[in-house]
């Protein structure tokens, strides 16, 4: 597969602060890249140097191996979906996703013919002479994809395109989104800050954090396994305790924490100082009398209940000042104040080290 | 009931001063331009006499055409000028900028009409600083420029172009950026940026300012009276010379009515064009 | 200053409140009632305070001065008023007998002024009295001629008014736009006395209007031919006179003016006292004063603008240098060579500002 898009090096700055930092990212053609980072991350800067809104102070920005680094946005072979959409309200659907056509010269008659095709892909035949206003914003969001698509771009940008909408409707449109791409066949390039969606969308996730790439890769793999803290944390609910590697061995690394020792599966990075991560819902309530060891013992502070589990707030009195995250399918859930005994697989554990972070 | 009753109490100040000072004497005007003055009296039969007489004579209708002329040659040189102003303001020049700009468009509502044609007259006359500098530079022959119609002219444009500026910068400054950047994005050099993005979407604020230019051009009569040299004179000049001169309350308050029906077809028709550009 | 008196207790009771702004806004409405205050409805030089201060001390009494500037206005206030809204009017004398034969003005006691003192030439009878009553005695005169900057212009040449059609004077005159008095002063270029304007010569006079029209660089009324003429956008302002420049005499003294040979139209001021006034003792008191000499010589440099005194008494009270802006000494030449404002008939009238609007406009 071919570098659908390649990032290498990119450096921003404005004024003082640092807004990108060594950014290296490489994505294949024909794939779902989102970037997943909070407010100030960087994540949309570094969409609007691809886009060509901005230029980086230094770094290589290369679609299907051409250099795009200094081409004005109409000459890069992006598209980009705004937040707000950008859609011009004095102009109908059709003539609205015929624009970037029209600007390429397109007569009327094949002009029509790929707008038709375009809002039938995204389900909107019927809506081309509607004018904007008229519109829901799930349907805007669709004319807003329908019109970047049409000019079929190398990469399409997505800039928050579901922030505006209700939960509900977003999840149903990060469907429609995923189905999109994959009947398109173009690399999209997705800025979002919702977890959730990223994981659900990305076949490579990359999060980012203070103008870094803090990790980059398969959701499931940074879930399971995140690369630095931050990933850790950012990306799902997660207990982290600090330790120190006190043996390595092929069947197990052993861990001293401020709960004891913790035997844990997982390769062992370099240097002795590391975090433990440890997902809630890879903690077991142990069964009342157990002799198995556990990996904490506890007081119930909340119990909330969340669908298909219960969340459990539970407090040490070995570490009282940190409170894990228990979940429980248990239908009948300890009460708050109940004493309890947590269990975990060793492979249920993973490693970051500290230095890292 | 007491619910009910009240709002339309607080209203009453307000709707008693309307009646009292807008409604009456207008009412009272379209009454009078029913009947001839004879003397210092009214005459007793009402008569559509002053409206024939004003579409029959030449000199009115000719009035009526400079008045016409002078709104369309306003309007469309402080717009020329204007919307290249608002453009820069809007975007490309910082906040700060950007309020000394307002408030450089504000300066002339806050200077009194006359005392700014008086110092347009004298600036233009002879002695002037603008017939000297033009003079001085060679550039062009301004001397003689005061107490004609393009004197007239000037001092109209000078005060329709800040306000102009102001409703068309209120049009492009809440143009999103992102519609620009939509459209370069998609393709887009800045000549269609331009025509098919910015120019629509500014259009009502060029529309309700063209509106307000138009009609308070063909409604004023300070500046021409003071700048314009008497030559050609504009409806409102004619209507002055009724009063003034004759006395003839009728007839100026028929030309002031058939004024009133142009500038009130003119807001309509620019009220649609606005709802329809801002749809 | 008057002894400041102790300060009082500042709280406002809400209903005395009200009745003091009740009172207040009653004497802004009714204000014209006062016994203390005399009412003038007049042209702009009676507006001067300097004209009536001593009358105002004299008698304790406040003058009121409404200023308006055409008869078409005068006319507004009347119609406007109640009877006793006003005391005085001046007016053009020429128009004082449609105020009279309205109804609207006091006869006046022949005797009670110094008629006699009065220029004799300025009396118009056919315009002052009605049915032998004596309605406006005359208070000023002066004349539509040429106003003219002497530092451009040569007054022997201009002294022909028709050297004024001269290429020469291109773009150099600005005509008062008193249709009236240029259409008389057009038929003068013409050879045609006033009263002798018709429909069959007005063809010819506008013919003559035409070509001044060529050569003029303006049209316009008082404050805009005297700001051309300050200002030197012009030289000339056919239909100007002392009342233009005289006032000017300090700062523009080469701004100056003639009566040309073929001499030119005399506008006068006549006084007159209303028929609804409720204080007519004041009133005459007011028309005394100012057709006193001291009230004449004061009137006559009335800073709106300056004119002849009707009374010749006024004479020695005027300073010399100001009798040369007046040309005092020229005046029973000037008189001679004068046609004062005449009433006109409707049609001839309609036919005037018909002719006047057509030139205008055209």
């Amino acid at each position: 597969m071919s570098r659908g898009l390649h990032l290498q090096g990119i450096e921003k700055r404005l004024g003082q602060q640092d807004v990108l930092r060594g950014i290296d990212l490489t994505a294949a053609s024909g794939s779902y890249v989102v970037l997943l980072g909070p407010s100030g991350s960087g994540k949309t800067t570094l969409l609007n140097i691809v886009a060509g809104f901005e230029e980086a102070d230094q770094g290589l920005v290369m679609i299907d191996d051409e250099d795009v680094g200094g081409l004005p946005p109409r000459l890069r072979p992006t598209a980009t979906v705004f937040q707000d959409y950008a859609l011009f309200p004095h102009m109908s659907v059709a003539d609205n996703v015929g624009f970037g056509l029209r600007m390429h010269g397109l007569g009327k008659a094949e002009r029509d013919r790929q707008v038709a095709e375009v809002l039938a892909l995204v389900d909107l035949a019927s809506f081309a002479d509607r004018r904007i206003d008229q519109l829901s914003g799930g349907q805007r969001q669709r004319v807003a994809v329908a019109r970047s698509l049409v000019v079929r771009p190398k990469v399409l940008l997505l800039d928050e395109p579901l922030g505006a909408l209700d939960l509900s409707l977003r999840r149903q449109m990060q469907r429609e989104l995923r189905i999109l791409q994959k009947k398109s066949g173009t690399t999209f390039l997705h800025v979002t800050h919702d977890q959730e969606e990223a994981m659900s969308l990305a076949d490579l996730l990359v999060v980012m954090n203070g103008g870094r790439i803090e990790d980059a890769g398969p959701p499931d793999r940074i879930f399971d396994s995140p690369a630095s803290l931050f990933a850790a944390t950012f990306v799902g609910e997660n207990n982290v305790l600090r330790g120190r590697i006190t043996s390595r061995a092929k069947t197990g690394t052993v861990i001293e924490t401020a709960l004891g020792p913790v035997k844990v599966q997982s390769e062992a990075p370099e240097g002795d100082e590391v975090y433990v991560t440890v997902r809630p819902n890879r903690l077991r309530l142990a069964t009342p009398g157990s002799r198995a060891k556990h990996f904490l013992r506890g007081t119930v502070e909340e119990v909330t209940f969340l669908g298909t589990y219960y969340g459990l707030r539970v407090r040490t009195e070995v570490a009282p000042d940190m409170a894990f995250h228990v979940h429980s399918d248990d239908r009948t859930p300890p009460e708050p104040g109940a004493e309890i005994a947590v269990t975990a697989e060793p492979s249920a554990f993973s490693i970051i080290a500290a230095k890292a972070s | 009931m007491r619910k009910g009753l009240w709002p339309t109490l607080y209203l009453f100040p307000a709707s008693a001063l309307f009646v009292l000072f807008f409604v009456l004497p207008l009412a009272a005007m379209i009454w009078m331009s029913f009947y001839q003055q004879q003397g210092f009296v009214l005459g007793t039969e009402a008569t559509l006499a002053n409206y024939l007489n004003f579409f029959s004579k030449p000199y009115y209708l000719q009035a009526l055409w400079n008045s016409l002329w002078m709104g369309m040659v306003v309007t469309g040189i402080s717009l020329l000028i204007a919307y290249p102003l608002a453009y820069i303001l809007s975007f490309h020049a910082s906040a700060t900028w950007q309020r000394i700009g307002i408030m450089v468009c504000m300066l002339p509502f806050w200077t009194s009409y006359v005392v700014r044609s008086y110092s347009w007259l004298l600036a233009l006359s002879n002695n002037g600083v603008v017939s000297q500098a033009a003079d001085s530079i060679g550039f062009f022959p301004a001397v003689g420029l005061a107490n004609t119609t393009a004197a007239t002219i000037i001092g109209f444009v000078h005060f329709f172009v800040m306000l102009l500026s102001l409703t068309i910068f209120s049009s492009l400054v809440r143009i999103p950026r992102s519609y620009i950047r939509a459209a370069q994005d998609l393709g887009a050099g800045w000549p269609s940026v331009f025509t098919r993005i910015i120019w629509p979407l500014s259009l009502p604020g060029v529309i309700a300012g063209v509106m307000l230019t138009f009609v308070l051009t063909l409604g004023d009569y300070v500046t021409p009276q003071i700048l314009g040299g008497g030559k050609e004179l504009v409806l409102t000049q004619v209507i002055m010379l009724q009063v003034q001169r004759q006395g003839n309350f009728p007839m100026a308050g028929a030309i002031n009515l058939v004024l009133m029906a142009i500038s009130i077809a003119v807001t309509l028709i620019a009220n649609r064009a606005i709802s329809k550009a801002s749809r | 200053m008057s002894k400041v008196s102790p300060a009082k207790p500042r709280a406002v009771r809400p209903r005395r409140a009200l009745l003091v702004a009740l009172a207040v806004a009653g004497t802004l409405v009714v204000g014209h009632a006062d016994a203390a205050e005399l009412n003038v409805v007049a042209w702009c030089d009676h507006q001067d305070p300097n004209t009536f201060e001593p009358f105002e001390k004299a008698n304790d009494v406040k003058v009121n001065v409404k200023s308006y500037e055409g008869t078409g206005t005068l006319v507004s206030y009347i119609q406007q008023s109640t009877p006793g809204d006003w005391d005085i009017v001046s007016v053009d004398s020429v128009d004082i007998i449609k105020l009279a034969k309205a109804g609207l003005l006091e006869p006046l006691e022949e005797g009670a002024y110094p008629l006699d003192d009065i220029y004799p030439e300025i009396f118009m009878p056919e315009s002052e009295t009605l049915d032998g009553k004596r309605y406006g005695i005359p208070e000023k005169f002066g004349y539509n001629a040429l106003a003219y900057n002497s530092k451009n212009v040569d007054a022997d040449e201009i002294k022909d008014l028709n050297a004024l059609l001269d290429p020469k004077y291109k773009d150099r005159i600005a005509i008062y736009d008193y249709y009236f008095t240029a259409i008389q002063t057009a038929a003068l270029m013409n050879g045609i006395e006033p009263d002798e304007i018709n429909a069959e010569n007005m063809p010819k006079i506008a013919e003559t209007l035409k070509k001044l029209k060529a050569n003029a660089k303006l049209f316009g009324d008082i404050p805009t031919v005297q700001t051309a003429l300050a200002t030197g956008d012009v030289d000339i302002v056919f239909g100007g006179a002392e009342f233009l420049v005289a006032g000017m005499g300090d700062t523009k003294p080469e701004l100056t003016w003639l009566l040309p040979e073929q001499g030119g139209l005399r506008w006068q001021s006549s006084i007159g006292i209303f028929e609804g006034s409720k204080q007519k003792d004041l009133a005459k008191k007011f028309v005394e004063w100012t057709l006193s000499p001291e009230g004449q010589a004061r009137f006559a440099q009335s800073s709106c603008y300056w004119g002849m005194p009707g009374n010749k008494k006024a004479g020695p009270l005027i300073s010399d240098e100001a009798k040369a802006r007046l040309q005092w000494e020229e005046q029973p030449a000037y008189l001679e060579r004068s046609y004062a404002y005449t009433a006109t008939d409707p049609e001839l009238d309609k036919l005037m500002v018909e002719t006047w609007a057509e030139l205008q406009q055209d």
